[in-house]
Order: C-alpha cells, then structure tokens, then sequence
C-alpha cells in the first residue's frame, strides 16, 4: 500500500486516509508492544484501556522520553544507524534507531513528499551551513537533515564557511553565474538563513538576485520569534532584499524522521498520506476540533524500528483546514505556533546555578 | 561582585578581611542584640498589611518574635555536660539557596544568634520576598543606631558563579553552610576552605508521607477534622510546586486495601478542591501536565509503577512496588505523587533510604514512630501535616545551633 | 481577666482582624469567623499583636491552643497579673 501511493503523497482525502492509517497505527502498536519491552509496560501500567476504534483513542508517548530512554522494536544487532537530536544544550539528546530497511524507506518517503514540492529533476543545489556541520561525530538531527535534503541536489555547494559562518559571496556569485536561469535549490535552517544570509547582505550591503532560487527551510521559529520576526516578515524580507519568493518552511522531527510537512505556494503546511496529525488540549489531552489550538500529536506508519509511530509533542498548532486547499493537495493543513512555554523551575534548587 | 548589604569601600577583598578581624570582644552583648534586631525585624514585617499575602513571610516574622527566638537559644545553646559552654566559631559563610526565598534569613538568624560574624551569598535569581527583607534589613541597619554595630561584622553579596570568588571568601571561613542542590554542593565542596574549619551542606533530599487509612476514614465523617488534615497536607506538598525537598512525594497507605481504599477517595478530591482554591497554577500551567505525562511514561516504562486514575488527573498518581533511587531522583514535583500500601510498620521504616529527609505523618503514636525512626537507615524528621516545610534549627540531621558554635571545655 | 485587659484584647483582634471592636465576643472562633479570616496566617499576626500589646512571651502550647477570643481571654490571663 505504502509504496504504490509513494508518487502521490497528497492525493487521498482525510476520511479516506483516516481508516487506511488507522488499521496501520493499530498494528503498528501491536508489532512495537511485542518487540519493545519499554513500550509494551508503558502501554500497559498508563493506557489500561485497551480498545482502540479510531486513531485518537491509541496510545502516544511524550516526545522528550527518546531522550531518556533507549526505545527500539528491533535487536541490537540490527541497529544501522542512531539519530541524535540536537536538544537544548545541556539536555540529554533524543535517541532514534533506525535498521536498514527503517533507514531506506525514510529516505523514499522523505523524497515522495519534497518531490512533491520541488519537481523530480536534481537541481544545483547551495546550502545555508559550513562543511563540517555534516562531518562531526555522531550523527545529528542537523546533519541528518542537511543529508537528507542533498540528495534532492546536485553540485552541492555550502555557503558559510568552517571559521566563522560567514557568508562565501565571491562563491555564491560564482555558483549563480554557473546556473543562470535555471531553478537552484537552497537548503537551510530558519535561523541560519535569517542570521547568515539575510542579515548578512542587509548589513553589507550585499544585493543578489534569488529568484531562481526555491528556498527549503526548517528547524523552527523559536529563536527568530525571540527577536520578534514571524513568518510573514520573514518572507517579506527575503522577497525585498532577494527577489526570493518561492519559499517552504518544512516541520519535523528526529523522532519521526522522514516524515515531514512542507508549506506550498500557498504557504499552507501540508500533512502526506502516511502521516497524520491530532490536535491535544494541553491540560486535558482530549482532541480538539479544527481551529482549536493544542498540543501536536504526529501519528506516522514509517517508524517501526523505534515506537514512534504516536508521538505527543510539545509544540502548539492547530488544524486550519481539511481537504480544502487551492493547492488542491488533500489531508489537513497544519500551523505550527511554536514550542509551549516553559514554566520557571522552582523548590530548593542550586544556590549555584548560572 | 556586589555587597548588597555591610560596610563597603572599593575593594571588596579588604571588606571581607576588615569583617573578619572586627572585633567581637563584647560578644556577650551580641546575642541579646540579635535578639532585638530580629524581633524588630519581625514587627516590621507585622506591621505592614501588604505583607499578609506573603505566607512565607508571615511565617519567617512569626518564628523571629522575640518569644521564639529566646525559647530557641535556651534550647540549643546551652549544653548538657558540665563545664562546657558553646562559643562562636568565627567566620560563618552562608552560600544560600536561590527560590526559597526566605531561607537566607533564617541561616543568617542563626548565625548572629550564635555570635559569628556572618557572609551570605544571595543568589541573583531572588524573588520579591527576598527583596523585601533586603530593604527591611537595610532600613533597620541604617536607621536604627542601636543595630548599626552589626553591619560591622555581617555582609550580603551578590555574584555569578566565580570560583575565584568563592575561593576567596572561604579561605577567610570558619564554617561553611551550602544550602541546596547537590550541583551546588558538589561545585562549592571542592573549593577549599581552612583546616580548622568546618562545613555543613544540605544536598537533594527526598520526602515522604504516610497515612494509617482507618485513622483518616474516621476523621472524614467529621467535616472540619478533615479539612483541617487536608489543609496541613496542601500546604505540605505543593508550596514551590512541589520542589521542595520536604514536600512529600510519595505517600505510604498503611492499612487493608479496602480501607486504603475508602480513605484514597475521601482524600484525593478534597485535595484537589483545595489546590485548585490555593494553588492553581499548578493545575493551569499549560507545560505542566506534558511534563507529568513524560514522568509518568519513564517510569511506566521502566515497569517501575503504574497509573492510578487518569492521564490528566491532578494529582497524577502512581502506584509503585517499591522506591528505589531512580524513581526519588527523577521525580518532577508538580503535583505528582508515587503510592503504595504496607501494612507493618517494619517495611515502612526498610522503605526509607539515607536521602529521604521527612516524613510527614497522620494516625501514627509517638511510640509507632519511634520504632520507625530507630529502625530505618534514614529519615531526618517525623512531624505531622501542616509541618513539612515550617523551618528548624534541626535540620537534615544537623542541630545549626551547634554546627555554627565551638564546645568548649573547662575544667579547674 | 479583668474587663480592661478584655477591652485592650478586643481591640487586639480588631486591629489585626481590621474590624469593629463590636464584632469581638466570645463566639470568634479560629476558622468559622464570618465577616473575616482567622486562618493559620492571621493567626500568627494575632499572637505577635498580643504578646506586642501585654509584653509577654506565649509558649507553644498556648499558641496552638488559642482557638477562639473566649480561650485568648483565658491564655493571656495566665501570663498578665493586673
């Protein structure tokens, strides 16, 4: 099933959808109990009931226990690759197992959905990072991502260099000079373009023409929202300053890897086939309706070497629309606000902490 | 490097020596000092209205008065042996916590009364209470001429994390208290301090509670009984959130499981009635529930306990077999709340481990927790509901009375 | 306890409890006041007021113990000899 709707990611209405995943997520939850000894307890001491009918009554795990604990469906000797998210310093990064065939499959549906997007044909490619972010040890939600992301280019070119993430322009201009007229593909994480890119030619004067360029962005907005700058300033920035308008911000996360959602012409975030995306009130975890904002919970039929198929995050979003958009790509359009607030810590903590 | 309160000049370095060598020759008249400047410290905050919607205030004013602060020192300085008397130490250096807002004046307190001259390092995270004993402090120490001799030999400060810092004021200590936080502890303990002098150190501890279930089924027949039980158990386990380390965390049932039962129902809903009335941050934080859902998954995880009641209930409750290290240090306060039911006081008293510091109690005889104290391997205080967080000078083991006073010994 | 050291605690209440010296009788109860709270924290207002205004010193038991105007009377009649 999976395979033959690969070329089409976007086609099957939600209703239709909705039974398809469901029979999958259901025996997913079976297969990770019998071959996770950590999911199966947890399954077994929190969600006592055990009849599920649709997909908001299966169990979700918390997205920050990767970080606590080694959870896989598969032998240790089957074990092909670990992704490490790159967490807040100072935390315990995420642990993601991948086995061969989870490894190949994230990358065929990682290319369904960005194909999707960007046409078939491997574009040139400029990515809004230094080298070595792909070449230290351990393999990092970033790199994953940046990797990930190339095989969709070609001549693949980055743009900051190793020292000190300053912009290469003489090799920018000799890189658009190359491929004149033609799509050029620009891979990077929102921070980075605004910080190393953007703000970089704004303060040095530095004029380009982007408009050959199809931007690809993601990683989040936490820290441009701290400065205050959300999406619309950040397009309209990048068009005034660039002429650089065709622009997708993508949402994912190691714990799903593979599956992502990407922005369209329309600047809607769509959600593919084999993924899907409920809505929690954060206090009582109940579904919410379209419009209602809560906690995101990703429900995806890829990962089945890890049980990570029913993942509550700790990001805000809501549902915007279901099967509506002009695009005319089906499934629901997500809108993701950020990462929920964190209280301040309190009690008898250290007198010593910075 | 900044002195929030004592005598400055530019260099902060020679303020520190001109403290330790200020001459206590009159020390016989320090103490009654103290005595005086704290009660009036206690008036003052008494005295303004505005302050009543600080308890933690209120309290720290109530244990000042002048009342407790004389039935205290005729307590613990005074010594039970013959010809032997308890004398300053010296130099006390105060390295105090940072969210506990009024415990710096209570290790202060102490030190004065036991006639040290004292350094307290405040930390810069301080709240609004902290600050008001600051200006209480400042405006009694300058506008009082009779209190003014005790900025000679006491000091307030205020730095980031420095070890050089840190180095320089304990190697001028005769006793070091670290409050909080086994990071803190283990980041200031390396840094040495005299020979001579001596340390106390208060690390994470872990707190528990435990309920006879038949002496609690009784008293919910009577309305005001048990919300006064009630009151005492809130007021125990969700100040700070639940971080502190003597709000209790998990809860011992002792009793059959029917009647642990009945009494679970009688309690738990009134609990909550109650933290929604006084606390309801706690059940409106909007990070909060995640936060105890992940707990809860590690430790269901981990087969280590299992939910009782629902994902979303406040308090989330776990029943847990037993209680081993890792299930007291991940706990997360916040209104969650490991339970278990025994029913012979022995395995209450293997239950408790060397971090477990109190344990507040209901139903129980003085001579039931007796046996429970002499048997266990840890636990630093018994004291009833309501009584968890009320400060002492007998503290994780410690009588700070005599942690900061040299016994001497005469003999003719 | 004579009728002025009952007037000086009538007006003790009323000025930490911030009402009429009229509503002090010997129903005042810790916890069941109507028109005011006589809670834990209020409580401890009340016993720094009272020893304030006699200049006596409360042992923990009568502290604990003084749950009502009727046994404040009594307490502080133990500790004020006029």
């Amino acid at each position: 099933m999976l395979l033959e709707q690969l070329n089409a990611p976007f086609e099957m209405n939600q209703d239709q959808k909705q039974q398809v995943l469901f029979a999958e997520l259901l025996a997913l939850t079976d297969h990770h109990q019998a071959h996770c000894f950590y999911y199966q307890n947890l399954v077994e001491n929190i969600f006592v009931q055990k009849h599920f009918k649709q997909n908001e009554d299966l169990p979700f795990l918390p997205a920050q226990i990767f970080k606590y604990l080694p959870l896989k469906s598969i032998r240790e000797e089957e074990v092909f690759r670990v992704l490490n998210s790159s967490g807040t310093t100072g935390q315990q990064p995420s642990q993601i197992f991948l086995d061969k065939a989870a490894a190949t499959h994230q990358a065929k549906v990682l290319s369904s959905i960005v194909t999707n997007f960007i046409g078939k044909k491997r574009l040139p490619m400029l990515i809004v990072d230094h080298p070595s972010a792909v070449k230290s040890a351990g393999m990092t939600a970033r790199a994953a991502a940046i990797l990930g992301f190339s095989s969709f280019g070609a001549q693949h070119t980055y743009l900051l260099s190793d020292e000190d993430l300053s912009l290469q322009v003489a090799a920018l201009q000799a890189f658009l000079e190359k491929f004149p007229q033609q799509p050029i593909l620009m891979f990077g994480f929102t921070f980075m373009i605004w910080a190393y890119l953007y703000e970089y030619c704004q303060k040095n004067n530095i004029f380009l023409d982007l408009s050959q360029v199809i931007l690809v962005h993601g990683g989040g907005w936490k820290k441009l929202a701290n400065l205050n700058i959300g999406k619309e300033t950040f397009k309209q920035c990048l068009a005034a300053q660039f002429n650089l308008t065709k622009v997708h911000d993508y949402y994912g996360m190691v714990e799903q890897i593979g599956t992502i959602f990407m922005e369209c012409e329309f600047g809607k975030m769509h959600i593919p086939f084999f993924a899907d995306v409920l809505i929690r009130d954060p206090i009582h975890f109940q579904a919410l309706g379209v419009n209602q904002t809560g906690l995101i919970q990703v429900l995806s039929i890829l990962p089945k070497s890890y049980p990570g198929h029913s993942i509550l995050t700790e990001d805000l979003g809501k549902i915007t629309e279901i099967d509506e958009c002009l695009c005319g790509r089906k499934g629901k359009v997500i809108e993701i606000h950020g990462r929920l607030p964190k209280a301040e810590a309190r009690g008898c903590s250290d007198t010593h902490q910075r | 490097m900044k002195i929030l309160l004592g005598k400055k000049s530019s260099d902060w370095q020679k303020d520190v020596v001109q403290l330790r060598q200020a001459s206590l020759s009159v020390s016989s008249n320090i103490m009654p000092l103290a005595i005086e400047f704290l009660n009036a410290l206690s008036q003052e905050i008494f005295k303004n209205p505005e302050y009543k919607k600080y308890p933690d205030l209120i309290s720290l004013a109530f244990w000042l008065r002048k009342a407790n602060l004389l039935a205290l020192v005729k307590q613990h300085l005074v010594t039970s042996a013959p010809n032997t008397y308890l004398r300053p130490r010296g130099l006390v250096l105060h390295f105090t916590p940072s969210n506990v807002d009024t415990m710096f004046l209570y290790s202060w307190a102490i030190g004065l009364l036991t006639g040290n001259q004292n350094i307290l390092r405040l930390s810069n995270r301080r709240g609004r209470v902290a600050e008001i004993l600051l200006e209480l402090c400042d405006y009694l120490l300058k506008n009082a001429s009779e209190y003014a001799s005790i900025l000679n030999y006491n000091m307030f400060v205020e730095y980031e994390h420095n070890e050089h810092v840190t180095a320089y004021l304990s190697q001028h200590c005769d006793v070091r208290v670290i409050w909080g936080g086994d990071t803190s502890v283990q980041a200031i303990r390396h840094v040495p301090i005299p020979a001579h002098a001596v340390e106390a150190v208060f690390a994470n501890r872990f707190s528990l509670c435990m309920i006879k279930a038949d002496a609690l089924v009784e008293v919910s027949q009577q309305d005001n009984r048990l919300s006064a039980i009630i009151e005492g158990f809130v007021n125990d386990a969700f100040w700070f959130d639940q971080q502190g380390c003597s709000s209790p965390r998990a809860i011992i049932w002792f009793g059959d499981e029917a009647t642990v039962l009945q009494a679970q129902n009688y309690f738990w809903p009134a609990v909550r009635q109650l933290v929604e009335e006084r606390f309801p941050d706690l059940l409106t934080t909007l990070s909060y529930p995640v936060q105890r859902f992940t707990f809860l998954a590690k430790v269901a995880a981990e087969n280590k306990g299992r939910l009782l009641g629902k994902i979303d209930d406040f308090p989330l409750r776990i029943e847990a077999q037993s209680l081993d290290a890792g299930l007291r240090s991940e706990h997360p306060g916040l209104g969650c709340f490991y339970e278990m039911r025994i029913d012979s006081l022995t395995s209450v008293a293997s239950l408790l481990q060397r971090k477990d510091q109190t344990l507040t109690s209901f139903g129980f005889s003085q001579s039931e927790l007796n046996d429970i104290a002499m048997q266990a391997c840890g636990i630093d205080r018994i004291v009833p509901f309501g009584k968890a967080l009320a400060f002492s000078p007998l503290w994780d083991g410690y009588n700070l009375f005599h942690t900061m006073s040299r016994l001497v010994v005469v003999e003719s | 306890m004579q009728s002025h050291n009952e007037q000086r605690l009538k007006e003790v209440f009323s000025r930490v409890f911030s009402v009429p010296v009229e509503t002090i009788n010997d129903d005042v109860k810790y916890r069941e006041t109507k028109n005011f709270t006589w809670d834990s924290i209020m409580h401890m207002s009340l016993i720094a007021e009272i020893e304030n205004e006699f200049g006596i010193m409360l042992e923990t038991d009568d502290v604990i113990d003084m749950s009502s105007f009727l046994k404040a009377k009594e307490i502080v009649a133990k500790y004020v000899n006029d």
